[in-house]
This record gives C-alpha cells, sequence and structure tokens, in this order.
C-alpha cells in the first residue's frame, strides 16, 4: 500500500456500477463523462457513450430534452442547484419504456456544480407502447399522474385516488401496493358503496359467534386479514357518516373491536382509498367529516379520464385489440379509428376496450370498419370522417385530414420523423396537425 | 483520475447522495473517503466523517476491530476481491442497532482493490404505524397554554370549541395528563354514541379518570337528556369534556340542542383558534412540523412559505401537516419549493 499518506484514487465509474439502475456523469454541455454498465447495457448494447450527448442516447432527439418539450431534470438541477427527478420516455432494448430520471449536482471543491449524476430507475407498472397488461399511456397527464403513483408507492402515506369510473382506480391501488414494502402482504379491497352500516362493520371487523341475528359463526374482518398489507377502501365517499368516525378511529389507532367482542386488536395496514366524488364539496356539505377528509387526502392523485388524455387513444386501441391477438392499427380502417378519436368515452377506458373488443369481434378476420361500432361512437363522430365510407368522394382537404389522422395514430416515434415521412416541414406539420383540432 | 483531495471527497458525496439508503465509501486503511446524507443522519455524530475511521463512525471504537468471531468485512471483501454480506451491531445515537452491511469492492486498472463502497441496511422492525399527527399537540396546546392550568385544577366539566384539525383532542389530553388524574383518558364520539351507551359510559366513569366527547352537536335529544341529568347530579370523580367544531348557540337558537346544557358548559368553554389566526407563528409551526415529520435538513422556501400563509386551511394543523408531509415527499432535494405543495395550496395541477 506504500507509504503512510498514499492516498489511492477511487474509480467513479465502479462507483456508479454499486448503484442498482443505469447511471451516468454529465457535463454542462449534456456530454456523458462516465456511465455505469447498466446504461451501456440499456440504451447503447454495451458500446462506450463517453463524449456523446444523454439527449441523443436515451431519447433519440437531436437537442436537449427541454428543447424538445420535455422536462429536463438535469437543467433544473443547473438552475437550481439542487436534486431534480422528472418522469421520461425512453428508448431501451424492449422498446419505449417509462423511467424516473433523477439528476443529482456534482459540485467541486469549491461548491460549483461542474457535472451532474443522472440516475434512471424504471417504471414497471406502466408501459408508454401498446401492451396488454398494466397501464398503457404517454400523455402529460398520464404521465404526472404515474410519477406521483410511483413517488408514494415505497411510503406509508395514505393515497387517495380521484377519478372517474373505468379510469382504472382499483388496479393502480394494485400497482401502488406492488411497488411498496407491503408487496408480499395482502392486497384487501372493499367496496364501499349501498353497503349498510352493520355490513360495513362487520366486514371490516369481523365479528364473534352471536354477535347478532345471523351471525352464527366467528368472522376474521378485512382489517384483520389485511395486517402487514394494503386495505384498500372503493368508494370512500360512499361511508355514511355514522360509520365515518369508527373509520377515522381505525386510521388514528390501528385499533379495531370485532362486533360482540371488546378485546381491540391492533392491525398494521396502509390504506388506500378511491372515490368518484368530491369529497372537498361534501365535506361544506356536511356529508363528510372534515378530520377524516385530511387523514385520508394527504396525497390525492387525480387520475384523468380519457378526455384529457386523447392522445393515448391509439396506444390504448392498439393494446385493446391485442389482449384479444387482434393485431396492430393497421387492422382499423382510416375512418374507424377517426370516429374513435372524435368520440369522448364517458365511460373512459373501461368503455374503450369495450368498444374496440366489440369491433374486432364483428369484423372477423377482416378490416375493422365504422359500422362495427356502436351507435353512440358513430353518433359522437357526428357528420364527419366516421359516417364516410371507404368509396365515398370527398374533398381532398378532408381526405388530407382524414389521413393526416389516420397516420397520427397509427405513427409510433418521433413526431419530427412523421413530419419527414409526410414530407413536411416541421412547422407545417404542426399546423396542420393543430387546425385537426 | 481526481488529483484534489477536496474535490474527489465533493465528486463521491455528489455520487454516493442518490444511493437510497446510508452509504460510505472507505478505503484499505479504513479511512472513510465519503459518505451521504443518509449516514450523516443515521450516525448522527458531530464532527467530521470524512477521513474518520469506520470503526470509530460504526463502532465507536478507537482501534481497528479484532474478534475472533468476526473477522472485517472490509478485510474480507479486499482480500477476496467479492461482495461481501455481513449483519453487525453499528453504534448511532449511543444505542448500538443491528445493520446488514454489504460491501462491494472497487479496483483500480491492475485489478487491486482500492476501497469498498459500503451500504447499510438497519434491521430494525418496520416502521411502526404512524402517530396521530405527529408534533401537532404541542402546537395545538401552545395557543392556549394560559388557561390549561386552571382548567385543569377546576373539577368542572367544559367545553372545547374549534375547527376541525384545530387539536381538541391533543388539548383534552393535555388538560387529563395535567390534571394529575389517576383514571385513564377515554375519547368517544357522539356522532357514535346513543343514549344508551351515554349512560354507561358515563356510570362506568365513576371511578375517574377524563371522558372527553367529541362531535357533542351529534347527540340526539334523548342523550342530551342523558348528559344534562348527569351534570346536574354528578358528584363522582370523572372529568367531563365535550368538544364540537360546530357553533351551539346557533343550534340552541335553532331548538336543536338543549340551551339550559349549553348554559351549564359555556362558562368554562375554551376556544382553540383556527390557523389562519395564527398567521404570524405559521413560518415556525410549519418548521416544526416538518422536522417532526422528515428530520432536520429541510426547509422550506421563501415562496413556499408565501403560498401557506396565502392558503386558508379549512382543515386547520392536520391538513397543514398533511400538506407538509406531501411536499416532503415530491422535494427532491433540501429546499421545500412552491410546485412540491399540493395542488390546492399551489395553484398548480392539470
Amino acid at each position: 500500500m506504500g507509504a503512510r499518506n498514499d492516498r489511492r484514487d477511487v474509480p467513479l465509474p465502479q462507483v456508479l456500477d454499486c448503484l442498482p439502475g443505469p447511471a451516468v456523469v454529465i457535463g454542462m454541455d449534456y456530454r456523458i463523462t462516465a456511465a455505469n454498465r447498466a446504461y451501456r447495457e440499456q440504451f447503447s448494447g454495451a458500446a462506450d457513450v463517453v463524449g456523446r450527448h444523454c439527449f441523443q442516447v436515451s431519447h433519440r432527439y437531436s437537442a436537449p430534452c427541454d428543447e424538445a418539450g420535455e422536462t429536463c431534470p438535469v437543467a433544473r438541477c443547473r438552475d437550481s442547484g439542487e436534486p431534480s427527478r422528472a418522469l421520461h420516455v425512453h428508448f431501451t432494448p424492449t422498446g419505449e419504456q417509462h423511467e424516473e430520471v433523477a439528476a443529482h449536482p456534482i459540485p467541486d471543491a469549491s461548491g460549483a456544480v461542474t457535472s451532474f449524476l443522472e440516475v434512471i430507475q424504471p417504471i414497471r407498472i406502466a408501459s408508454a407502447r401498446p401492451s396488454d397488461e398494466g397501464f398503457v399511456g404517454r400523455s402529460p397527464a398520464f404521465n404526472r399522474m404515474l410519477e406521483l403513483a410511483t413517488r408514494v408507492a415505497p411510503t406509508e402515506v395514505p393515497v387517495l385516488l380521484l377519478g372517474e369510473s373505468g379510469t382504472g382506480k382499483e388496479r393502480l391501488a394494485q400497482a401502488i401496493h406492488g411497488m411498496s414494502g407491503r408487496s408480499t402482504g395482502r392486497f384487501v379491497p372493499l367496496d364501499c358503496s349501498g353497503i349498510t352500516e352493520s355490513l360495513f362493520e362487520s366486514e371490516l371487523f369481523g365479528h364473534e359467534k352471536g354477535a347478532f341475528t345471523g351471525a352464527s359463526q366467528r368472522k376474521t374482518g378485512l382489517v384483520e386479514t389485511c395486517d402487514g398489507g394494503t386495505l384498500f377502501l372503493d368508494e370512500v365517499g360512499d361511508i355514511p357518516l355514522p360509520l365515518q368516525v369508527k373509520l377515522l378511529r381505525l386510521i388514528e389507532t390501528r385499533a379495531f373491536r370485532r362486533v360482540g367482542s371488546t378485546e381491540p386488536r391492533k392491525s398494521d395496514f396502509r390504506l388506500i382509498c378511491a372515490t368518484h366524488r368530491d369529497l372537498g364539496r361534501m365535506v361544506e356539505d356536511g356529508t363528510f367529516r372534515r378530520d377524516l377528509f385530511h387523514r385520508l387526502s394527504a396525497f390525492p392523485i387525480r387520475l384523468p379520464p380519457l378526455r384529457e388524455r386523447r392522445e393515448d387513444v391509439p396506444l390504448l386501441i392498439e393494446s385493446a385489440a391485442g389482449r384479444l391477438g387482434g393485431g396492430d392499427l393497421s387492422r382499423f380502417h382510416p375512418d374507424t379509428l377517426a370516429a374513435l378519436h372524435a368520440y369522448p368515452f364517458p365511460g373512459n377506458v373501461r368503455e374503450l376496450q369495450n368498444v374496440v373488443a366489440r369491433g374486432c369481434l364483428l369484423a372477423g378476420a377482416g378490416t375493422v370498419l365504422p359500422e362495427h361500432l356502436p351507435d353512440e361512437v358513430l353518433a359522437a363522430a357526428g357528420g364527419g370522417a366516421a359516417q364516410a365510407r371507404p368509396n365515398e368522394i370527398v374533398t381532398l382537404a378532408e381526405a388530407e385530414r382524414r389521413y393526416l389522422r389516420w397516420a397520427l395514430a397509427i405513427y409510433r416515434g418521433d413526431r419530427r420523423e412523421l413530419a419527414r415521412r409526410l414530407g413536411l416541414t416541421e412547422r407545417t406539420f404542426y399546423r396542420k396537425t393543430h387546425e385537426l383540432g | 483520475m481526481v488529483a484534489d483531495r477536496a474535490s474527489e471527497t465533493a465528486t463521491l458525496s455528489a455520487l454516493l447522495a442518490s444511493f437510497p439508503g446510508p452509504a460510505l465509501l472507505v478505503d484499505l486503511k479504513r479511512r472513510v473517503r465519503a459518505v451521504n446524507a443518509a449516514f450523516r443522519a443515521r450516525i448522527r455524530r458531530p464532527g467530521a466523517m470524512v477521513d474518520a475511521h469506520c470503526f470509530e463512525l460504526l463502532h465507536g471504537r478507537r482501534r481497528r476491530c479484532v474478534s475472533k468471531r468476526h473477522r472485517c468485512p472490509l478485510e474480507l471483501c479486499a482480500g477476496t476481491g467479492a461482495p461481501v454480506v455481513a449483519v453487525h451491531r453499528h453504534v448511532a445515537e449511543g444505542r448500538r442497532y443491528p445493520e446488514q452491511t454489504l460491501l462491494r469492492p472497487l479496483f483500480d486498472e491492475d485489478g487491486t482493490v482500492v476501497a469498498c463502497l459500503a451500504t447499510l441496511e438497519p434491521l430494525e422492525p418496520s416502521t411502526a404505524p404512524e402517530p396521530k399527527v405527529p408534533g401537532k399537540w404541542p402546537i395545538a396546546v401552545a395557543a392556549v397554554r394560559a388557561h390549561l392550568s386552571r382548567l385543569a385544577r377546576a373539577r368542572s366539566p367544559f367545553l372545547l370549541s374549534g375547527e376541525a384539525g384545530t387539536g381538541k383532542s391533543s388539548v383534552a389530553r393535555a388538560i387529563h395528563r395535567l390534571s394529575r388524574s389517576r383514571g385513564s383518558f377515554e375519547e368517544r364520539s357522539g356522532s357514535e354514541l346513543t343514549a344508551e351507551g351515554l349512560r354507561s359510559l358515563l356510570a362506568s366513569g365513576s371511578a375517574g379518570g377524563t371522558l372527553y366527547l367529541s362531535d357533542v352537536h351529534a347527540f340526539g335529544r334523548e342523550a342530551q337528556d342523558v348528559l344534562w341529568e348527569w351534570l346536574t347530579r354528578h358528584a363522582g370523580r370523572l372529568r367531563l369534556i365535550v368538544g364540537t367544531d360546530r357553533d351551539l348557540a346557533e343550534r340552541a337558537a335553532a331548538g336543536v340542542f338543549r340551551a339550559d346544557l349549553l348554559a351549564r358548559l359555556a362558562p368554562n368553554a375554551l376556544r382553540l383558534p383556527p390557523l389562519r389566526d395564527r398567521l404570524g407563528e405559521l413560518p415556525e409551526i410549519a418548521a416544526r412540523l416538518l422536522r417532526v415529520a422528515e428530520g432536520p435538513g429541510r426547509t422550506l422556501s421563501p415562496e413556499a412559505l408565501e403560498r401557506l400563509q396565502r392558503y386558508p386551511f379549512p382543515g386547520n394543523l392536520d391538513e397543514l401537516t398533511q400538506a407538509l408531509r406531501h411536499a416532503s415527499l415530491m422535494a427532491t432535494g433540501p429546499t421545500v419549493r412552491v410546485e412540491d405543495l399540493p395542488d390546492k395550496i399551489s395553484g398548480g395541477g392539470q
């Protein structure tokens, strides 16, 4: 080891190799100065990436992410001097994938930031490409939801999921459970809508034999069952007032008594609640306890309705079709896609899945035509493309609009690339897509 | 690769910052070359950690560990050039905790081990369920401190009013504690008690202790009669505190709450102020709640504090606590910024 004061330099790339996921050190000019093995394997097929631009390697962009319309955690980190995180869709060997990117500033001896460490963590509950399982989407509203869910999942903080029916509240609750330290414990759901007071109590807390008429057996309640796991209360806004105080007590003390028993029991669970109601308004109206509301709503996550994430519709159509072994978007007639695009889907993703499944079934092995869609979808699409038939004569301008809608619906990948394929400048491309509304 | 020592330390510490748990880099002379913030928070020891010996920091020893039973994992890792997992009892805050330590060797170009990177994973039982609202009660109590000892000495029943989340239950508990009563503290809500339930509860309380009846406005006529009867005749040792977040005078005027019952309770009423009436204290209150939730080291940016001061907080301390917890989950650095606050406070969102 040599002389007493001999300090050996610590090899930086090897420190990076100790991190569980892909990691790179990036200079002020977005050029990579060091990368770990996981990063090289994910983005460059193990080839060296030192000297290349980070946005080029992970996004195949030709400019930094913030110039391409995404948040760049490195730029934010540079501006604030503090770590920053963002959710991005990256190119990986298995296709496009949601990943959380964390940037940490690396100061020099004087404290000035000279480079950044970027650590990447894949988010496995969602997919940015058509997939027949998990959540599918890549719109900003969807990504925001995903980011919040990923952030809160590993903690013990109670979560409140807010969303219309069909937006996937229970599936998100399950995904949060799956990403938490309690994933080996049970996920216990209870739908609170239309449940009577006495039933709610015995479902949740259990009862002793003979506690009430009909209690011929001792019953273990859900709270007891989910010890060590996650309790999911769906439609929590439907719980009547007298039970709200019991729920509040349970949350505060983690203790409960079986109906007909005086012996207090403890259960260690994480609570996730969901509702489609406006709990804040219910508090104002006096139908929901304010103290319970604040206890439940520590971390609200809004599940966006489909009409707020229209750009995900093609992905969702393809996923729904794929679920039936129905192949890709080329199976759908452009007018069918246009009609699906125009329809607001009040029943959200669940309705879309049903509509697509029905269409695929009716079409058999052939192309899915507008006539294979339910009437309400066609009616909502109005006098536009949806009612057109393949052999109808339309104006060239209309044909261009339809073709552009179709191209937008089926094209996977960079919009710049699509503009190039259509023979348009980016400017013209954006103007034309904008005119589609 | 890195010439300057200080700059090497800075770089290495920054790299370690991205490890989720406590991590440190130790060279073969057992000198700590870098630690991360999670390690500092774990050890909580004054003085410099870089250049200290690992046995000082982790075991509180002055000399390197020599034991027949446990071989030094650093020695093992450097000797074999392979990762080592060991469970050791490490010292933190004067106590010894079992921790799983994973050591990974770092090599130079010739393939010799130069240092080891250690990550620690505490083996304590998983975090207990969170207390009601951590850090809330001293803040709630501070607002009415001047009245507490008087109320604790007086044995007469009294009314605690205040909006939801102002800490009525905390204050009731504080009074129970100050009264040095030998009995226990029990809390029940008026919205779940029947008249019959209330009667038996009051009867069983004759041994002493404190009964805190929250949501007293929710009592029906019959339960109010039970309460009135007890108040007029009571000679037991039970201390009764009733609480509400509604306006009882209004209810009495409307005929849904017994006016004589209210008159009986009113002389000893104590009102807890809503958070929006404590705006001057808000920076201190927020800092305190943040410290309780997060440990030291996280602060609010002036802009974030300003947003908090502009928000009316209908849910008072509970809502503030939840907002800060939300913020500390969303914050990526030591400073809580406006965008880390819940949308309803920051004004952001979709």
